[in-house]
């Protein structure tokens, strides 16, 4: 159970602020969290780092915004990354898609065709090898008999 | 100041779970109040977004009510923090304060807040809120003494003295 009125406000929140609050709150834990690893105070960090204890807890509390600067530097000291930026999709990138042919819609029409003019010759690209003409004959036959 | 019930504000997080309390005398909760009064101000909306989505998506569905959200007030300065009057933080220079009662890293009970105007919460705007919020959390803490009330064994739910969660009838 949620209380409505809670309910209408998430529900309002802009989308820009979902992601600056799971932004923010993440980065706080992680920090917390290598700092806990490491055995390091917010003292010990301030040390290494040159700062005022202060500093770092009024970063950590909320008091002051966290700076690209100061991530760098605490990322230089905690010797973890915390914060990893994707790298932009490759331009060639290579789709791949599979596409359904069916040989008795596609063939049906070209034998009407054929039938009614002279034969031609029609060509298979051979890249595919000798099992693709094989099927794409048997389909042919068969497609032939249906509409016989 | 009168007497009171505790209700359950959000019940749906993973990691934790929220009561308010609500007056005998009041139609709405502390915690409503506290959206109330900031809802319809085009200044401060925003700020009450970031913490309600903080409080419910963040430490209710993920984090869970770490240490790390909340800033101790009064009594909880001791180590290790005693169970006391909390202000749930981290956003920065953020202008709102609301108060609450951490009783485990899974159930937290939130209280009514204001406009950050002041140094401390004694003073400014807050001054109200944070002292009904003492109130009402030293209310609680004695019902978990007196075992009017207590937390269930994965610490999420407020129980009654029969273990029941169903608490509405319980008159603090």
């Amino acid at each position: 159970m949620r209380n409505k009125l809670l309910q209408q406000l998430l529900d309002e929140t802009p989308k820009e602020t979902k992601i600056f609050v799971e932004k923010y709150a993440d980065l706080i834990v992680r920090i917390n969290d290598l700092m806990k690893q490491q055995g390091l105070s917010q003292k010990d960090l301030a040390e290494k780092m040159d700062q005022k204890p202060s500093a770092i807890s009024r970063w950590l509390s909320g008091q002051y915004n966290i700076t690209l600067r100061s991530i760098a530097k605490l990322e230089a000291e905690l010797g973890e990354t915390l914060i990893e930026i994707p790298k932009a999709a490759s331009l060639t990138t290579r789709i791949e898609t599979t596409v359904s042919i069916s040989p008795v819609k596609m063939v049906k029409p070209a034998l009407r065709n054929v039938s009614k003019s002279k034969p031609k010759m029609i060509s298979f690209p051979m890249d595919k090898g000798n099992v693709y003409q094989q099927e794409l004959f048997s389909n042919i036959q068969n497609t032939q008999a249906q509409i016989a | 100041m009168s007497n009171f019930t505790l209700e359950i504000f959000d019940g749906e997080s993973l990691k934790c779970s929220f009561y308010t309390v609500r007056y005998l005398d009041s139609e709405s909760s502390e915690t409503e109040q506290f959206i109330l009064k900031f809802r319809e101000d085009e200044r401060l909306k925003p700020f009450l977004m970031e913490l309600m989505y903080l409080i419910i998506k963040e430490i209710g569905g993920k984090y869970g009510a770490r240490d790390i959200f909340f800033r101790p007030e009064r009594q909880a300065q001791a180590l290790p923090p005693k169970p006391g009057l909390r202000e749930i933080t981290i956003i920065p220079n953020f202008p709102l304060r609301l108060y609450c009662l951490k009783l485990s890293e899974s159930c937290v009970v939130l209280f009514n807040g204001g406009e950050k105007t002041s140094a401390t919460s004694q003073e400014g705007k807050t001054s109200m809120a944070f002292y009904e919020a003492n109130h009402l959390a030293n209310k609680i803490l004695k019902a978990f003494q007196d075992k009017t009330i207590k937390l269930s064994a994965n610490q999420k739910s407020i129980l009654d003295y029969y273990e029941s969660e169903d608490i509405s009838d319980i008159i603090l």
